[in-house]
């Protein structure tokens, strides 16, 4: 099977606020069923903790934030300590503040709402996934300009 | 008499069930076995400025997955006094040859993990707040 650049998502994880647990389960997800074999993943924190090859996540893979609320932690420190990144989801434009900011409480985690923002998340990923894909069919010479492609 | 919460900081790494588990214990600690006392914040906000103001100086005990604890280096980072640390991959030494789940789910043994932490950290609490004399 030909080998395909993955594409990097980082969530915030944020503990305090629901937004930040959608965030968690949505990279989960592209982990374990949505994407499994296109996706990886870095805690946010390591960008702090690890060390050089940990900061160079962002420049070694097309990277996606995904953020818990407005506060994007995610987008903020992965631009400031790993590189530019691609793109970047901020849930509270999908699901409202008032759900992203509320405090996680003792109810069940609800999936529903991980699934209401698969749509656009899959598909900001999905473009990223074509345009990384472009770049590294340029990159190879395969590419001449038109529909078609030179086999090696 | 300081009645300050003290944070219930996990790392909730995102690759595997070390980081999961950590992040179920402060949930544990903080809405079920001591919301009087604790509390928990954002661990990636303690990376931003205007949250660092907001938590120099106070108590935080870290629940890390693994030995690079992030929980730890990023509440140093960030000015707080970690109190006490704790490493969830020890604890899963005591189920040797069990499953404890995955980054996404725990199982029944995972969950053993959880309230073992948790019930440490309870104990851990209440030995700050004597300290303190809040107890």
């Amino acid at each position: 099977m030909e080998e395909r650049p993955k594409i990097g998502v980082i969530s915030c994880s944020g503990e305090k606020c629901t937004g930040g647990s959608v965030a968690r389960m949505i990279t989960r997800k592209m982990l374990d069923t949505w994407r499994p074999h296109d996706v990886v993943t870095i805690c946010l924190p390591l960008f702090i903790a690890g060390g050089t090859e940990e900061r160079s996540f962002a420049k070694d893979f097309p990277t996606i934030t995904i953020d818990g609320c407005k506060k994007k932690c995610a987008y903020r420190i992965t631009e400031k300590l790993s590189g530019k990144v691609n793109a970047s989801v901020d849930l509270s434009t999908v699901l409202g503040d008032e759900l992203c900011e509320s405090t996680i409480n003792q109810e069940p985690f609800s999936e529903e709402l991980v699934i209401k923002t698969k749509k656009e998340v899959l598909q900001i990923f999905d473009r990223i996934r074509a345009e990384a894909n472009f770049r590294e069919l340029k990159q190879s010479g395969q590419y001449k300009g038109c529909g078609c492609v030179e086999e090696n | 008499m300081s009645n300050e919460k003290i944070y219930i900081l996990p790392c909730s790494g995102i690759g595997k069930v070390y980081g999961l588990l950590s992040r179920e214990v402060a949930y544990k600690v903080v809405l079920d076995l001591e919301p009087q006392y604790t509390d928990t914040i954002c661990l990636a906000s303690l990376l931003l400025e205007e949250i660092k103001e907001q938590v120099v100086g106070k108590s935080v005990i870290c629940v890390d997955g693994c030995p690079k604890c992030c929980a730890e280096k990023s509440s140093l980072e960030a000015g707080m006094v970690v109190e006490k640390k704790y490493l969830t991959s020890h604890f899963v030494r005591k189920y040797r040859g069990e499953d404890p789940g995955s980054g996404s789910e725990l199982t029944e043994t995972g969950k053993k993990v959880v309230d073992d932490i948790a019930k440490a950290i309870q104990i851990e609490v209440q030995r700050i707040l004597q300290e303190r004399g809040e107890l």
